[in-house]
């Protein structure tokens, strides 16, 4: 039995208009109009009824509302709905007659909980869709619109739903055009590829239809379906044909729609259904804007110069009527990539034109374009700065603000003080996401100017002291801190303003990072000791996380200065009465190294922290935990992290983060080194080294895509290769990639791939053992030749034939050079670490590079040729400079420290002197030896 | 019977009913029903029905809403989702198909044997079509194939028709009608009975309830109105019974 809920919202309604009397005065009226009338009609009487029914459904409505207000829900009558009394209420649209009023709300409930993203359960969901397939009896408009509604939201969670099909199909075919549009819509939404064949005659004539609704949701709703039945769509296209050629503007711009999703995989087609509607003109501006961008596509595909006949075309477009036409046409110029300043001058005076339009947003629209354009092309713009300026004071502070930044970013150097001084003015006004984009905008001038750096930096410092959210704070101190690391110039006030702003800043992660960048920079300034009071302060003020980034940098700077050692310890021993252990834990460590007064200490405990992966030393901890030994845990089998390549700015060492993210995603490495540790063959060959990018060994688009991943460990390799069969009338069974060596390497177990159907990848290995008698033997060329049974199947069903045939497909040459056998770490004290593995092995050697023009050519084909990750920021070459210093570090496999200094000369060519350290000889050789 | 339909058309309540029009894909349902409504209202082509159509039309007493399914394979198991709201049932036969009258015979004892029907004293009207066809089977052979003798607890009624001259068809729908009114004027005289003891109770309260003051009706809340009610009333569960 099903239990007696309380009664929902709407029975309760309808309890409350039981107890509503018909007012007396209104009932008199009503009886006086029945005395009047020739009471046998039967259908005045009818009237009559509708007449109180009415009266009652506004008394229960006003009365709703103001039992609403009463309770303050606000404007929602929806808000506390429950899905199991909604399902319930549903059991009326079983009652006949049908009472249209009730089933509408009650669909309107349904369809509401569905948007609110409540789950409805199969059995539940195909309940109450066949229970309102039953409204259909109802010939009420709104309701029967209301089903198509509920129809199209259930599709997906009833089952059964084509049992409207015919239903739908007899209202796409009616004579009420009202009910047609939306029936098509719903039935095509509830079709297959199965049924689609049974309504294919309805949807052709529907396309065609004259009613413009009706044509349009067929057109729309067979541009769905081109997802799904590709094919039978496809029939339609002389249909849409003809819908092209409407009068009706959304008609013809359906229509265009749907016959480029037909044609866009053949660009023949489409390069013809464009010239004929370029030729014949078209009605609708949307169609127009359609056009514009297919044309765009295509010139961009097909790399296509700009004197073709479609670049004429959108060219001729910004001379159209419409506005939205000639914006789409300026805007496709625009971001077309190797545009010439010739070919976007018209688009930009069109733009011109729209910034001085009453319409705001044609105004936005034209100043967002032309921000666009000032990063790539500031010259064009200059042109609208006139126009430009008068945006700054426009009403909308989007506009002014997207004006400003176009303006910074095409402005001279002599106006940047001018539009400082605008922004300052308007700064408050606007909201903190577009204050964002000044700040980006503000950066961005930085690296432009460099010289101007005193003005900004007054300017962010003044923006730090206003109020703002802490993406705006981020922005701002992210900014500050790239001016500092841009220009050395700048480092004292920047890191003078950021010490201010520390000693009021709510953000923690903003106050760790700062004092991160205060230990890291300020010990190397003149003047050392004034920080030292803005750090200690924090000891005393702030929270644990905060507190404890203080610690290390205090203990940085003792590191460091010599001279302001004895204040320090003395610092930090009042820190080791902290109340919070981590900072204790940190006060005391720091307390103890720096005690020792040995340079090697400091290097590796404080200046440069650990470097291994967090979620490798958890696991490896944990496994030590596990099998306990007599043996110390050696921190060299914990693998290496892989070092932040992109985010050189904003790298933090572990020691100053005291605040981690709450879990650790686990680096592509981690995840490499779990997929292996589960295969048998490889147990036992140690922790993973490294893990090289993917290598493709097959050329794009042919039967087999191969790519290899080379994974370095101690004593050997594994080489993972991805395979993908793209062909879907095979399936590929042991499949095995076989290599032959050019040197000592040995190859001593394949792991095959079990089987490689159509289009899913497998993983098969191959295991080579380094040669340990030749350490210096590092780079390796393997010739790869995949072996595998092939067994012919059904396209469709993938079903295999039962017999099959060996064969082989030859694979590009893999190689395997010394970056493999080296793990980048950041030294983010280089000087430190250089000094740590001492001159016992060095070595010392001077090449020419001949072919290399520029040092930046020269900086990046070294790092990219050793692996090694170059440290502070020595991998940017200042601008005029004819000499520079790389300083590059690493750790070799079996865990050697490997730091490199490379001074490089420009001359004809480049000239390079090499020093390598490190603790192992051999090392320093491979080193040298591939170089050379 | 005439003062209920009388008192029936007076409320504007034309009975509706709902029927269920069931049977094998290709035997006729939905040309039957096409042909059931109004002149104006008949379409040229029929196609084969996918899930089901709502049809409406009228007879002297009776308003029909029928729920035309279809009797393709695939569809045949969504028929239950509307056996709870049929009032009748119309199952038609192909009676030249004679290889399929097993499967018809098998639905209809599947749908004889559903929950929502096996205890009901539903009305079941069987069409015998295509009568036209040079080989069919008269209704007599159909209904001995289809076991319609064991159908012992539901009235049911056989005709031989032919839908596409719509011989045949009115006489099934008479039928049809029979013991649809009497299910029906049960209800109504139940209906009628309370709702003459309203008007009496209300008619002592003069000039707040309009119906007093009117006069064709006045008659009707006599005294003896209410005893013909119940009169009428052990009539009809003297009949039904």
């Amino acid at each position: 039995m099903v239990r007696k809920r309380p009664l929902p919202l709407l029975t309760r309604k309808y309890s409350d208009v039981s107890s509503v009397d018909v007012d007396v005065a209104t009932g008199r009226q009503f009886s006086l109009w029945l005395r009047g009338s020739s009471f046998s009609s039967v259908a005045r009487l009818r009237a009559a009824f509708g007449f109180i029914c009415r009266l009652y459904a506004f008394k229960m409505i006003k009365k709703f509302d103001k039992k609403d207000e009463e309770s303050g829900s606000g404007s929602n009558p929806f808000q506390h709905l429950e899905k199991s009394a909604v399902l319930q209420e549903a059991r009326i649209f079983n009652e006949t007659p049908i009472n249209p009023r009730r089933c509408l709300h009650i669909l309107t409930k349904i369809i509401y909980l569905l948007n609110q993203g409540e789950h409805f359960g199969t059995t539940e969901a195909t309940e109450a869709f066949f229970a309102m397939t039953r409204l259909f009896q109802s010939n009420d408009q709104t309701l029967r619109r209301m089903c198509y509604l509920t129809i199209k939201e259930m599709a997906n969670i009833s089952e059964d739903v084509i049992i409207v099909t015919s239903s739908l199909t007899k209202d796409m075919t009616g004579k009420e055009d009202v009910y047609r549009g939306p029936a098509i819509r719903a039935l095509c939404r509830i079709t297959d590829t199965t049924m689609l064949q049974a309504i294919e005659r309805y949807m052709k004539q529907a396309i065609v239809d004259k009613v413009p609704s009706v044509s349009s949701s067929a057109l729309v709703s067979s541009l769905h379906m081109v997802k799904m039945s590709y094919d039978v769509v496809k029939r339609w296209v002389n249909e849409a044909q003809e819908a092209a050629s409407s009068d009706n503007i959304m008609v013809q711009y359906h229509a265009l729609g749907l016959l480029y999703h037909l044609r866009k995989n053949d660009r023949l087609a489409v390069t013809k259904m464009l010239n004929k509607f370029t030729k014949s003109g078209l009605k609708s501006p949307f169609a127009y804007c359609m056009l514009i961008r297919i044309a765009s596509k295509l010139l961009d595909e097909t790399e296509g110069g700009h004197d073709s006949p479609l670049f004429d075309f959108i060219e001729s477009c910004l001379r159209n009527k419409n506005e939205m036409v000639v914006y789409e046409a300026a805007s496709a110029i625009v971001h077309m990539p190797n545009c010439t300043a010739r070919e976007l001058a018209p688009a930009v005076s069109v733009l011109q034109l729209f910034c001085s339009s009453p319409k705001a947003a044609l105004r936005y629209a034209a100043v967002r374009t032309l921000n666009k354009v000032a990063m790539k092309h500031p010259s064009a713009v200059t042109a609208c700065n006139l126009d430009l300026e008068n945006l700054i004071t426009d009403s909308n502070r989007s506009i002014a603000t997207l004006a400003i930044t176009t303006l910074l970013k095409t402005g001279s150097e002599s106006s940047v003080d001018r539009l400082m001084k605008q922004i300052s003015s308007f700064v408050s006004e606007i909201s903190d996401e577009f204050k964002v984009v000044v700040v980006q905008a503000i950066s961005a001038l930085c690296q432009k100017y460099p010289r101007k750096h005193s003005v900004m930096m007054n300017f962010l410092s003044n923006m730090l002291r206003d109020d703002g959210g802490f993406e705006y704070k981020r922005a701002i101190v992210d900014c500050i801190i790239s001016i500092i690391e841009e220009n050395p110039e700048s480092k004292e006030t920047g890191l003078a303003h950021l010490c201010e702003f520390i000693e009021d800043c709510e953000h923690t992660v903003l106050a760790t990072k700062i004092l991160h960048l205060l230990g890291k920079e300020g010990p190397r300034t003149p003047q050392p000791s004034k920080y030292i009071r803005f750090i200690f302060n924090r000891v005393v003020l702030e929270s644990e996380a905060v507190r404890a980034a203080a610690v290390s940098a205090l203990a940085k700077f003792g590191a460091q200065n010599d001279d302001l050692l004895p204040s320090v310890l003395v610092l930090l021993q009042r820190c080791m009465m902290d109340s919070d252990d981590e900072v204790r834990d940190r006060a005391t460590f720091y307390m103890n190294v720096l005690q020792q007064k040995q340079k090697a200490l400091n290097a590796a405990y404080i200046f440069n922290g650990l470097s291994v992966s967090i979620p490798g030393l958890e696991k490896s901890l944990h496994q030590y935990t596990l099998e306990p030994s007599e043996k110390p845990f050696d921190m060299k089998t914990v693998p290496l992290a892989t070092a932040p390549i992109t985010e050189q700015k904003t790298e933090i060492a572990p020691v100053a983060t005291s605040k981690l993210p709450e879990k650790l995603a686990p680096s592509r490495q981690d995840i490499y080194q779990e997929q292996l540790a589960a295969i048998p063959e490889f147990q036992g060959l140690g922790p993973l080294f490294k893990s090289s990018e993917p290598v493709q060994l097959t050329e794009a688009e042919t039967e087999y895509v191969v790519r290899c991943i080379k994974h370095t460990f101690a004593g050997h390799m594994v080489f993972q290769f991805d395979c993908t069969n793209t062909l879907n009338d095979q399936l590929l069974q042991k499949v095995l990639v076989q290599m032959e060596p050019s040197e000592a390497y040995e190859v001593v177990q394949y792991v095959p791939a079990p089987s490689l159907p159509y289009s899913q990848p497998g993983s098969c290995y191959t295991l080579i053992r380094l040669p340990d008698d030749d350490p210096t033997a590092v780079s390796c060329t393997f010739s790869c030749t995949m072996k595998y049974l092939v067994r012919d199947c059904d396209p469709n069903t993938g079903e295999p034939d039962d017999d099959g045939y060996d064969d082989e497909y030859v694979l590009e040459d893999l190689e395997v050079t010394v970056a493999d056998h080296i793990q980048k770490v950041l030294k983010p004290n280089f000087g430190a670490a250089w000094d740590e593995v001492g001159d016992e092995f060095e070595k010392e050697e001077t090449f020419a590079l001949a072919s290399v023009r520029t040092l930046d050519e020269a900086v990046g084909n070294i790092i990219s040729f050793l692996g090694m990750q170059p440290c502070e920021r020595s991998d940017k070459v200042p601008e005029n400079k004819n000499s520079h210093v790389l300083f590059l570090a690493g750790v070799f496999r079996g865990g050697h420290d490997v730091l490199v200094r490379a001074r490089l000369a420009l001359a004809d060519g480049v000239t390079m002197q090499v020093t390598v350290r490190s603790g192992d000889e051999n090392v320093v050789d491979v080193i040298l030896a591939s170089v050379g | 019977m005439g003062l209920f339909d009388k008192l029936a058309a007076w409320l504007g309540l034309k009975k509706e009913v709902n029927v269920l029009c069931l049977g094998l894909d290709n035997s006729g349902k939905t040309t039957i029903i096409n042909r059931l409504k109004p002149s104006n209202a008949q379409v040229q082509d029929i196609v084969p029905t996918i899930g089901f159509s709502i049809e409406k039309f009228k007879t002297s007493s009776l308003s029909f809403t029928v729920f035309d399914m279809s009797g393709q394979g695939r569809y045949r198991n969504l028929w239950e989702h509307y056996y709870k709201e049929g009032q009748a049932i119309i199952f038609v036969i192909d009676s030249a198909d004679k290889l399929r009258m097993v499967v018809a015979k098998e639905e209809l004892d599947t749908l004889l044997n559903h929950p929502d029907i096996k205890h009901r004293r539903i009305p079941i009207l069987f069409f015998a079509n295509k009568m036209d066809m040079r080989d069919a089977l008269t209704s007599v052979k159909v209904s001995q194939l289809l076991c319609l003798e064991n159908i012992k607890d539901k009235p049911w009624h056989i005709c031989a028709t032919n839908a596409l001259t719509g011989d045949g068809l009115q006489e099934g729908v008479d039928w049809l009608q029979g013991p649809l009114r009497i299910h029906f004027n049960l209800l109504l005289s139940y209906i009628s009975s309370a709702l003459a003891n309203l008007l009496l109770f209300v008619s002592l309260i003069p000039n707040i309830f309009m119906y007093s003051t009117v006069s064709p009706f006045s008659s009707l809340h006599r005294g003896p109105f209410h005893c013909r009610v119940k009169r009428k009333q052990q009539q009809l569960l003297r009949y039904c019974s």
